[in-house]
C-alpha cells in the first residue's frame, strides 16, 4: 500500500465544487443534496464514499454518470463531464438496487447490455458466459430476473456492470442484500478488480466492508465532505498502542505487569481489550461532531489534530505507527 | 355501375412534392427561427450565456475537436440566417422601389428567405443531425429488440389483438345486402383496425419511456455508451416493427375471411382493384363572338357546395376533362389491339331550376359526352363527320374508323342525380395520341332548366385492373401510417410529460386531425374568418360581442374603430390558428378505405406522397422529443 498513486497517479475522477440542489417541477428548491464537493480519485485505487442515509452518496455517483446534472461545479470522469456518452465505454455501474429488466433472463440481460458496447458477438458471448459463471448464476441463467432473490439480482447486476471489462467500476452499495458469504465474495471480487488494475468507487454504510477493501475514503454528511484520506492513516492514532497476544488470559496480574512495563517506558495504559470495529467509531464520531458543529467540513490544506477517541486498528498482532 | 369513387378532397400526389417541400421549409423555418430566438432570450435571462456569442467564445483549446467543429458549423448556419434575412429584406425593399415587374428583386428576396429558413432549420437541428451521425444501428436495434421482448412478454399486445378479432368477428353478424358485402366488410375491417391500432400504439408508446424511467431501469441504459437519441429511436423502432407485424397478421386474417365470405354479386360489384386515371377539369363557354372561352368554374348556382361547379342545360357551356397524362401502356399499339374499348365512369350532381321533366325526359337529364383529340378535331369538321357516319353506319367498326380519323367520339345518354355511370369509347381515338395531342372528355347538358354540377374527380378513366390483394395491402399502409404516427408522437411526448398526459395529447391531436374537424378549423383561417357565408358570426371576439349585445348573426356591425380593432384581433387569431394547424396531422391522407371498399386501385404515387408527408410531419416532433429527452435529468 504505497501512497505514490496519490502523488503522481493519474486522476480518473474529479469533482470540482460539485453542488446538487434537487428542484421540483416549478424550479423550487426541494433539497440541497450535495454542497461544493471536491474530490480526486486516482487510477488503480479503491475509493469508498461513506455517509449515513441521505448524505448524498448516490447523488454524487449519479452526477458522475450523467443521470443528474450538476447545479454548480463539475463532475469529471476521464476528464469528460458526466453527460458525455463516450466515456461510458470504459465504465461499469452497479446501481443501488439493481433495477434490471425483469422479463429478461440472466443470459439475455448480459447479451442486451453487451450489445450496447462495441463488442464483437464472440467476445460478447464469451464474456457473458464467464461472468455468469463468476457470479455463480450458471444454474439460474435461464430464469427470468423477476424470479430472482435480492442477492441473485445483485449478482447479475454486478455481472452487467463488468460486461465491458471497464477501467472504472462504480458500485453503489455492492454488499446490500448479500449474506455474509456473499459479502465476503463481493469484497474478494473488488480486491480482484483492484489487482487487475481497475479503479473502483464504491459507496456503502457497511463500514467493515469499506474498511476491508478501500484504499481511501470520503465521509459525507448532509451533502458535505467531512473526512477524506487513506483508510490506514485515518484509523491510526499516533500516541496509542494496541497489543495482542496469544496463549495467555487477561488476568489482573497480567494487566498489572503490562502497566508496569509501560510505565517504565514513560506511558500509561488506557485500556487493554478485545478490538472493536474501528471505522464505526470514526464514523459515529464524525456524525456526532457534525451534528454538534453543522458548519465544519473537511478542508484538505488544514492540518488536522490527532484523534482523541480510543480507536484500535488492524489485524497485525502489534501495530504502531506515528502519524506524520 | 355500382361502384362510386367520390373524391371530393383530392389526395396529395407526387406532383405536389415541390410545393409541399417549400411549404414545409417555410413553416419549419419560421418555427426554427422562433425557437432559436426564444432560446437565445431565455439563455440571456437565466444567465446561461448566449448561443450567438458563446458559440465560438470560450476556450476552444479546452474542447474536444468535435466540439470545436460543432460550434464552428453552428456559427456558419447562424451567419447564413443573417445573410439570408438581409438578402430577403433588401430584395423586398429594392423590389418595391423598382416598382412592378422587378421579378429579379423578388426572386432575390425569395432566395434570401429560403436560404435563411434552411439555415435556421439546420442551426436548430444541428445537434440532432450530428447526433444522428454517431448513432449506431447495432445499439438502436438492441433497444428495439428489448422493447419488442418487453411488449411481447408482458402480453399487453395480445389482449389488444384478441380485442380486434372479437370486434371483427362480432361485426360479421351484421346483415348486409349481398352486393354491398365487400364494401361493408372492408369498411368495418379498416375502421376497426385503424381505431384499435391507434389505441394500442398510443398506449404502448406513451407508457414505454415513462415506465422505464419510473422503474429506474433506464439508469443502467443511460450509463452505457448509449445516446439518448438511440433510446428514442430504439423505442420507436421496436414498437413500429411489432405493430407492423401485428397489423399485417390481423389484416391478412381479415382479408382471408372477407375474401371467402363475400357473395358473387359483391365480387362483381366492388371486390376489384380498378386502375383509374383522373383528368384536369375546366369549363368552356361560347362567347358572343362565337369563340370558346376557357373558365375555371362554370355557372354559380349559389349552392353551398364549393367542390362542384355547374353547367347550364341547353346553353353553350361545357365541362372539359383533359387527360394530360395517361398510363404509357394505353398508347401501346398491341394493348390497343387487344382492348378495343376503354371505360369512363362519372357521377354528376343535378340541380333542377325547374320541375320540367318533359324537357329533361322522364328518364333523367340528357347529357352528351364527347371524346375528343383537339389536335385532330375541330367543330368545323362536324358536318363531314356526320356525313361519313351516315355512309359507314352499316360497318361494324364505323366508330373506330371515325375515331381514328377525326379524333372524335360522341355518346348521348340520360342520367339521374348522383349515380355512377360508365360509358365505353373506342381506344382507336388513343392511337394517334402518339403523334401528339391529348384526350379530352367534354360534357354538355341538353336539358333546359337543369344544371349539372361536377367536380374535378367526378369523371375518370378506368384503365385496367390491379391486384386485389396488393390493393388491400396498400389500404393497410394507410392504417400503418397512422400507427407509425401515433407511435412516434406518443414516444416523443412521453419524453417530457407523463404517460397519461402524452396519451391525451396524442388523442387530442388525432381528433383535431379528423377531416371533419380539419374542415371546421380551415374555416377559421385568415382568408375566411370574416366571410359572411363561411363564418356568419365572425371571429371569436366578434361572436362574443354579438352574443353580449344580443345581435343576430347577420346584422351589420357599427362602423367605428373599436369594431375595427376587434376584427383585427380576430384576424390575428385566424393567423394563429393557421400557424398552429401545422402541428395537427391531416388524417384524411391516410384513410384509403374508400378506394379498397369501392374497388379502385390506390395510386402508388399518392401512397408514397402520404408517407413523405408523414415524414415531414413527424421530423419536428422527433427533434423536439430528442431535445427534451436530452435536457431531462433522468434520475431527478
Ligand atoms: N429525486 C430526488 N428528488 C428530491 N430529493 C432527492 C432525490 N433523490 C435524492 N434526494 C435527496 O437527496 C439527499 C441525498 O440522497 P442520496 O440518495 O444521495 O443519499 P445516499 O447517501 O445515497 O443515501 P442512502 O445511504 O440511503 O442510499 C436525500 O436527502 C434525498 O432525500
Ligand atoms: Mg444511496
Amino acid at each position: 500500500m504505497s501512497t505514490n498513486n496519490q502523488v503522481n497517479g493519474e486522476v480518473l475522477v474529479e469533482t470540482r465544487n460539485l453542488t446538487k440542489v434537487y428542484l421540483d417541477f416549478w424550479g423550487r428548491k426541494k433539497k440541497e443534496a450535495l454542497r461544493a464537493l471536491n474530490l480526486q480519485i486516482y487510477r488503480g485505487e479503491v475509493f469508498g464514499l461513506l455517509g449515513p442515509n441521505g448524505s448524498g452518496k448516490t447523488t454524487t455517483i449519479k452526477l458522475l454518470l450523467g443521470l443528474l446534472f450538476p447545479t454548480e461545479g463539475e463532475a469529471l470522469v476521464f476528464g469528460r463531464p458526466g453527460t458525455d456518452v463516450a466515456k461510458n465505454e470504459r465504465i461499469g455501474y452497479l446501481p443501488e438496487e439493481s433495477y434490471l429488466y425483469r422479463f429478461l433472463n440472466a443470459e439475455e440481460t448480459l447479451d442486451f447490455y453487451g450489445r450496447l458496447f462495441n463488442l464483437s458477438p464472440e467476445v460478447r458471448k464469451k464474456r457473458a458466459e464467464e461472468l455468469i459463471e463468476k457470479v455463480g448464476l450458471s444454474r439460474d441463467k435461464k430464469r427470468p430476473l423477476r424470479e430472482y432473490s435480492k442477492g441473485m439480482r445483485q449478482r447479475i447486476g454486478l455481472a452487467q456492470a463488468l460486461i465491458n471489462d471497464p477501467e472504472l467500476v462504480i458500485l453503489d452499495e455492492p454488499t446490500s442484500g448479500l449474506d455474509p458469504i456473499g459479502t465476503r465474495w463481493m469484497k474478494d471480487l473488488i480486491l480482484e478488480l483492484k489487482a487487475q488494475g481497475k479503479t473502483v468507487i464504491m459507496c456503502s454504510h457497511r463500514l467493515d466492508d469499506v474498511q476491508d477493501v478501500c484504499d481511501r475514503i470520503a465521509i459525507l454528511y448532509e451533502g458535505e465532505l467531512k473526512e477524506l484520506g487513506r483508510v490506514d492513516e485515518l484509523l491510526e492514532i499516533a500516541d496509542l498502542v494496541e497489543l495482542r497476544a496469544r496463549g495467555v488470559r487477561l488476568t489482573e496480574e497480567l494487566k498489572r505487569d503490562l502497566e508496569e512495563v509501560i510505565r517504565r517506558h514513560g506511558g500509561t495504559v488506557e485500556s487493554v481489550q478485545h478490538p472493536t470495529t474501528t471505522l464505526e467509531e470514526l464514523f459515529l464520531r464524525i456524525v456526532r461532531e457534525s451534528q454538534l458543529h453543522p458548519g465544519r467540513r473537511y478542508l484538505p490544506q488544514v492540518e488536522r489534530s490527532p484523534m482523541a477517541a480510543p480507536v484500535s486498528a488492524g489485524s497485525a498482532p502489534v501495530e504502531s505507527a506515528a502519524r506524520s | 355501375m355500382l361502384a362510386a369513387l367520390v373524391i371530393e378532397t383530392p389526395y396529395a400526389s407526387l406532383d405536389q412534392l415541390g410545393p409541399a417541400l417549400i411549404n414545409w421549409l417555410n413553416s419549419a423555418g419560421v418555427c426554427a427561427m422562433l425557437f432559436l430566438l426564444l432560446g437565445e432570450i431565455f439563455r440571456w435571462l437565466w444567465g446561461k450565456g448566449s448561443l450567438v456569442f458563446h458559440g465560438l467564445a470560450g476556450n476552444l483549446g479546452q474542447l474536444s475537436p468535435e466540439e470545436v467543429w460543432k460550434r464552428r458549423s453552428l456559427w456558419l448556419w447562424l451567419t447564413l440566417i443573417g445573410v439570408g434575412l438581409v438578402l430577403a429584406l433588401l430584395g423586398t425593399v429594392l423590389g418595391r422601389g423598382a416598382g412592378q415587374g422587378s421579378t429579379a428583386w423578388a426572386s432575390v428576396a425569395l432566395l434570401g428567405w429560403r436560404l435563411a429558413a434552411l439555415a435556421a432549420i439546420l442551426a436548430f437541428a444541428w445537434e440532432f443531425i450530428l447526433e444522428l451521425l454517431v448513432c449506431r444501428a447495432r445499439r438502436i436495434w438492441a433497444l428495439a429488440r428489448l422493447t419488442m421482448l418487453e411488449t411481447i412478454r408482458q402480453k399487453a399486445l395480445w389482449s389488444f389483438a384478441v380485442l380486434v378479432l372479437l370486434v371483427l368477428v362480432g361485426s360479421w353478424f351484421i346483415q348486409v345486402e349481398p352486393k354491398d358485402q365487400w364494401r361493408t366488410y372492408v369498411d368495418i375491417l379498416y375502421r376497426t383496425l385503424a381505431i384499435l391500432m391507434v389505441i394500442t400504439a398510443t398506449v404502448l408508446a406513451c407508457f414505454a419511456l415513462p415506465n422505464d424511467i419510473r422503474r429506474q431501469t433506464i439508469h443502467t441504459q443511460i450509463t452505457k455508451p448509449v445516446r439518448r437519441l438511440e433510446i428514442l429511436l430504439g423505442r420507436m423502432l421496436g414498437l413500429i416493427v411489432l405493430l407492423t407485424v401485428m397489423l399485417f397478421i390481423i389484416g391478412n386474417l381479415g382479408f382471408l375471411y372477407v375474401f371467402r365470405e363475400v357473395s358473387p354479386m359483391a365480387r362483381a360489384a366492388t371486390m376489384r382493384a380498378r386502375l383509374y386515371q383522373l383528368g384536369e377539369l375546366h369549363f368552356e363557354e361560347l362567347d358572343n363572338e362565337g369563340n370558346w372561352q376557357r373558365k375555371r368554374t362554370g355557372t354559380d348556382v349559389g349552392d353551398e357546395f364549393v367542390y362542384r361547379s355547374h353547367i347550364r342545360g341547353g346553353a353553350p357551356q361545357e365541362a372539359v376533362w383533359t387527360f394530360y397524362r395517361l398510363p404509357p401502356f394505353l398508347l401501346d399499339k398491341s394493348w390497343q389491339e387487344r382492348n378495343k374499348r376503354l371505360t369512363v365512369e362519372f357521377m354528376f350532381d343535378i340541380y333542377r331550376m325547374t320541375r320540367d321533366y318533359e324537357g329533361g325526359g322522364a328518364g333523367g337529364v340528357a347529357v352528351v359526352l364527347r371524346f375528343v383529340n383537339p389536335r385532330l378535331w375541330d367543330a368545323a369538321l362536324e358536318a363531314d363527320y356526320r356525313r361519313e357516319a351516315q355512309e359507314l353506319r352499316y360497318k361494324e367498326d364505323w366508330d373506330e374508323i371515325l375515331a381514328r380519323k377525326y379524333g372524335f367520339y360522341e355518346v348521348p345518354l340520360h342520367i339521374a342525380d348522383l349515380r355512377t355511370y360508365s360509358v365505353d369509347f373506342p381506344t382507336a381515338i388513343l392511337e394517334r395520341l402518339r403523334e401528339g395531342g391529348v384526350l379530352q372528355v367534354r360534357v354538355a347538358c341538353r336539358s333546359f332548366g337543369q344544371y349539372l354540377g361536377m367536380g374535378p374527380n367526378d369523371l375518370y378513366l378506368v384503365v385496367g385492373e390491379g391486384s386485389l390483394y396488393w390493393n388491400f395491402l396498400k389500404g393497410l399502409v394507410g392504417i400503418w401510417a397512422l400507427t407509425v404516427m401515433v407511435t412516434v408522437l406518443g414516444v416523443c411526448f412521453s419524453t417530457y410529460v407523463n404517460a397519461l398526459a402524452s396519451m391525451l395529447l396524442c388523442w387530442a391531436l388525432l381528433f383535431l386531425g379528423l377531416p371533419q374537424v380539419q374542415k371546421f378549423l380551415g374555416e377559421l383561417g385568415p382568408e375566411t374568418i370574416h366571410r359572411m357565408d363561411v363564418n356568419p358570426g365572425g371571429g371569436p371576439l366578434e361572436a362574443m360581442y354579438r352574443l353580449a349585445r344580443g345581435l343576430p348573426m347577420a346584422t351589420p356591425l357599427p362602423d367605428n374603430w373599436g369594431i375595427a380593432l376587434m376584427q383585427k384581433i380576430d384576424l390575428g387569431y385566424a393567423y394563429l390558428f393557421r400557424a398552429i394547424s401545422g402541428i395537427v396531422p391531416d388524417l384524411y391522407q391516410y384513410d384509403r378505405t374508400l378506394h379498397v371498399a369501392e374497388g379502385f386501385s390506390i395510386p402508388g404515387g399518392e401512397l408514397l406522397m402520404s408517407l413523405i408527408l408523414l415524414v415531414g410531419y413527424l421530423v419536428p416532433y422527433i427533434l423536439a422529443g430528442y431535445y427534451l429527452l436530452n435536457a431531462r435529468e433522468i434520475a431527478a
